[in-house]
């Protein structure tokens, strides 16, 4: 499958950047912070960590790292689920039990990408192309493809005046989102690349250094919107 | 609309010397993205701050409307910082610089686009490189410099080469050598680490039979096997000059030892009390000269015939003479075996996309192309090199209408190993009014035969008969007549000598020609005035050193006749015409001449 997940992230130390780059992110331990919220709202539950398809969820970021298709095992849903209580239209004006069917109605499991895909944003060149460059979805919403029951969950959330985040994939891993082996990219600002520079010279333990050795060499430079925009091609070229 | 740079992508911290990143760019209602295209409304710009996605500035910078469509990288060096002078950017001669500003505490420079910022941070790579190469001792100090110039350039590989030479540390050598990323750049850091770190190394050279037979070596042949060694140097000067801009003038072999009675002799880098630079030059030279003893020559290195005479005779300098060499970093010595003349081998360009004309017929499969006042050549219309057809070529048949008429034309250039050289036409469009099209190449109006390549040059041939370039705009190209033809490929030559000349050689790639031309007694003169500190000189120090550098015996007369020749290029200082100094004019034609692989020394 020609895509990438991708994860933004800030850390307040090296070494807090370190263990996401080497272990994978994990929840954002306040229970007051805006994720928590979004999943109190929309009955997400175990707390999770989110993942993009494609391309990251901000429009700019400090660090972010991609991961093979296969990495994340989880749910999915062809829109961000933040959204839906944020700034989604219609939905986000919907009652909250409301909201929650609508997610839970668009909500798979990763298992099923592999045949969910095809059907958006479709196998075709064009469609990929599409996608990738955030362009808006042919579609009025997903219920133009895979057709609910309960026709109060239609809802044009891809149409005007929702924008390119309404039609993101999102993926959801339980509890972290595991790094290990799986690292295809990375890149954060160049000030942070320096500290972690100087940070893995410090490291002298065989193992340790080996992993060091493969995460400078998968880093891009220039920063997330660099990594992004690499992979882009990449992902289109496929 | 106005469109402004209110920040940049990811954290700055305040104690940042030097921070880059995508600028985030704002037309009062939406903040874009220039890089990944995408937009949010300017409502979430805190948001986004907050969370350090991004840094907003306290003061936004306002750009031009045709700029905020580019792919905007900023750049902030901390005023006042240790390191600033290696970091600020020379915004008066480096292109691509769209504004800059100066706020306390930083220094703000926006870039066109990532290729015009990484010609800015390769020049500050270098620059870093120099400083620490050359520096009387080294210290400390400069591994902090250099891991804050590597944030510009992470896989620069002789950059990660002088961290793991400064670290000293195996395991900061294997991490710095996997921040480099293709098998060109990883054997080119290998070789520049063996090169830094290797001070006791000694390329030998020990010959058996022949003019060694009995024990000795006879003068006359031991004096010309070492000229052959110095010769083979300066043949590979103006590929170091090239490849290792950070470099300063590549010195003669040092000969350490001269076994006379075994017919050895011992090169080695290392002189003592000379910089690194100078040894890691040395050793650079050596390890060529060595390698072109195995058959092996840089892929990228123009065909030199006084090359292949010395390394014919350095390995046999006289009849049934045999040679074993010990090289760098090796223990054993190994034979040499006496390079056979065998058929030339090619090398091709990359696609040359080149504005010109077709300008004659020899018959239907061959036309003559002419892409500048002396640059024309035969191709085939029918064989891209490929065995096809060139896509286009089938205009160029039955009654001539052809002629003349503006065209762009891909071309493959094939140099063979014997210095000579042929085009391939891939495809060719004909320009008709109003057609838009994209050049790429530009043949060097500096150095014959080499080509300004990688460039995107976006062409117009409006409906008035006027062809509109970035270069500038070159009327009534549409005449088709010899006269008209003559008339704006001169005009468009100048054009692109210009451009040629303004752009700093950072900003620039060559594809260098496929056999260095003689340097002319002009060039000569820029070379050595170049080499001399701050480009004047006394017109007799200018005459000893040319007739140094390329075994002449030249007149002041001579030199001071270029002068006069040249005004734009060189002029006296004072009245007495004693003192020779470059103009700027002068100085960037020599810079752009070594850079496009001008002949800097003997052939």
């Amino acid at each position: 499958v020609p895509y990438y997940w991708f994860h933004a992230f800030k850390r307040d130390s090296i070494p807090d950047t370190l263990a996401v780059l080497r272990s994978g992110p994990e929840i954002h331990p306040s229970p007051s912070c805006k994720t928590r919220q979004n999943e109190e709202a929309l009955d997400i539950v175990p707390p999770c960590v989110y993942a993009y398809l494609g391309r990251t969820h901000e429009a700019f970021g400090n660090a972010a790292i991609s991961l093979p298709i296969s990495a994340l095992n989880g749910k999915v849903t062809p829109f961000d689920s933040g959204g839906l209580v944020e700034h989604i239209q219609p939905v986000k004006d919907w009652e909250s039990s409301a909201r929650r069917k609508y997610l839970a109605e668009f909500t798979w499991s990763t298992d099923d990408l592999g045949a969910l895909l095809p059907a958006y944003p479709t196998e075709s060149h064009p469609g990929r192309r599409a996608y990738l460059n955030a362009d808006r979805p042919p579609h009025e919403g997903p219920h133009a493809i895979w057709p609910p029951d309960d026709a109060s969950l239609i809802a044009s959330i891809w149409s005007e005046p929702n924008e390119w985040r309404s039609w993101l994939w999102e993926g959801r891993s339980e509890g972290q989102l595991p790094v290990g082996d799986d690292l295809v990219a990375w890149s954060c600002s160049n000030t942070t690349y320096g500290s972690i520079l100087a940070l893995t010279e410090s490291l002298t333990a065989p193992q340790d250094v080996a992993w060091a050795e493969r995460l400078v060499s998968k880093y891009v430079s220039g920063g997330v919107s660099a990594l992004i925009e690499s992979l882009r091609l990449v992902q289109e070229a496929a | 609309m106005s469109w402004h740079i209110v920040g940049i992508e990811g954290v700055v911290p305040s104690d940042a010397a030097v921070v880059w990143g995508v600028a985030a760019l704002s037309d009062g209602v939406r903040l874009h993205n220039p890089r990944t295209q995408v937009s949010v409304p300017l409502s979430e710009l805190p948001r986004l701050r907050d969370d350090q996605h991004l840094h907003v500035f306290p003061t936004a910078i306002e750009i031009d409307d045709d700029d905020a469509h580019e792919d905007l990288v900023v750049l902030m060096i901390q005023r006042g910082t240790r390191y600033e002078t290696f970091f600020l950017p020379e915004t008066g001669r480096l292109g691509g610089v769209v504004t800059h500003r100066r706020r306390k505490p930083w220094h703000y420079c926006v870039f066109r686009d990532q290729q015009a910022f990484s010609v800015y941070a390769n020049g500050v790579a270098s620059q870093v490189l120099t400083h620490v190469l050359y520096q009387p001792q080294v210290a400390e100090e400069p591994r902090e410099l250099v891991l804050t110039a590597l944030t510009l350039v992470p896989s620069h590989p002789e950059l990660n080469a002088i961290r793991a030479y400064l670290d000293g540390r195996p395991h900061v050598a294997r991490l710095a050598r996997a921040s480099v990323r293709s098998d060109l750049q990883r054997q080119a850091f290998d070789l520049f680490l063996t090169a830094l770190q290797n001070d006791g190394d000694e390329l030998q050279l020990k010959y058996f039979d022949g003019a060694a037979q009995g024990g000795g070596f006879d003068v006359d042949v031991a004096a010309h096997t070492l000229k052959a060694v110095q010769t083979a140097s300066g043949a590979f000067t103006p590929f170091l000059e090239r490849h290792y801009p950070f470099l300063e003038k590549a010195p003669p072999p040092r000969l350490r030892e001269l076994r006379a009675a075994s017919a050895e002799f011992h090169f080695v880098p290392t002189v003592e009390g000379r910089p690194l630079g100078e040894r890691v030059t040395r050793y650079l030279c050596l390890h060529f000269i060595e390698e072109a003893l195995r058959g092996n020559r840089p892929a990228d290195m123009p065909h030199s015939e006084s090359l292949d005479a010395a390394i014919r005779t350095i390995a046999q300098p006289a009849a049934a003479t045999r040679l074993q060499q010990k090289r760098l970093s090796e223990t054993e010595r190994e034979d040499v075996h006496q390079l056979e003349s065998s058929e030339p081998t090619s090398t091709w360009s990359p696609p040359l996309v080149v504005l010109g004309v077709v300008s004659g017929l020899e018959d239907d499969s061959q036309a003559e192309l002419w892409i500048g006042p002396d640059r024309r050549f035969f191709v085939s219309t029918v064989n891209d090199g490929a065995g096809e057809r060139p896509i286009g070529a089938d205009v160029i048949k039955g009654d001539g209408s052809f002629l003349r008429q503006p065209c762009v034309f891909w071309l493959i250039r094939e140099s063979k190993s014997n210095g000579t050289e042929r085009f391939h036409l891939k495809q060719m469009e004909a320009l008709n009014l109003g057609d838009k099209a994209t050049v790429t190449a530009l043949p060097s109006n500096v150095v014959d035969g080499a080509f300004v390549t990688d460039r995107s040059f976006e062409i117009e041939l409006r409906p008035n008969a006027t062809l509109v370039t970035p270069l500038g705009a070159f009327t009534d190209v549409t005449a088709r007549t010899l006269d008209s033809a003559r008339r704006w490929l001169s005009k468009y030559r100048e054009a692109c000598k210009e451009f040629e000349l303004a752009a700093s050689t950072r900003e620039l790639n060559w594809l260098p020609p496929t056999k260095t031309p003689e340097p002319s007694s002009l060039v000569r003169v820029l070379l050595v005035l170049r080499s001399l500190s701050g480009g004047v000189a006394l017109a007799t120090d200018v005459v000893a050193g040319i007739n140094e550098r390329f075994k002449l015996v030249v007149r002041v007369n001579n030199t001071r006749r270029e002068v006069g020749a040249h005004p734009d290029l060189l002029e006296f200082v004072g009245a007495d015409n004693k003192v020779i100094r470059l103009t700027d004019r002068g100085r960037a034609f020599i810079d752009v001449y070594v850079a496009a692989g001008g002949a800097t020394g003997l052939p």
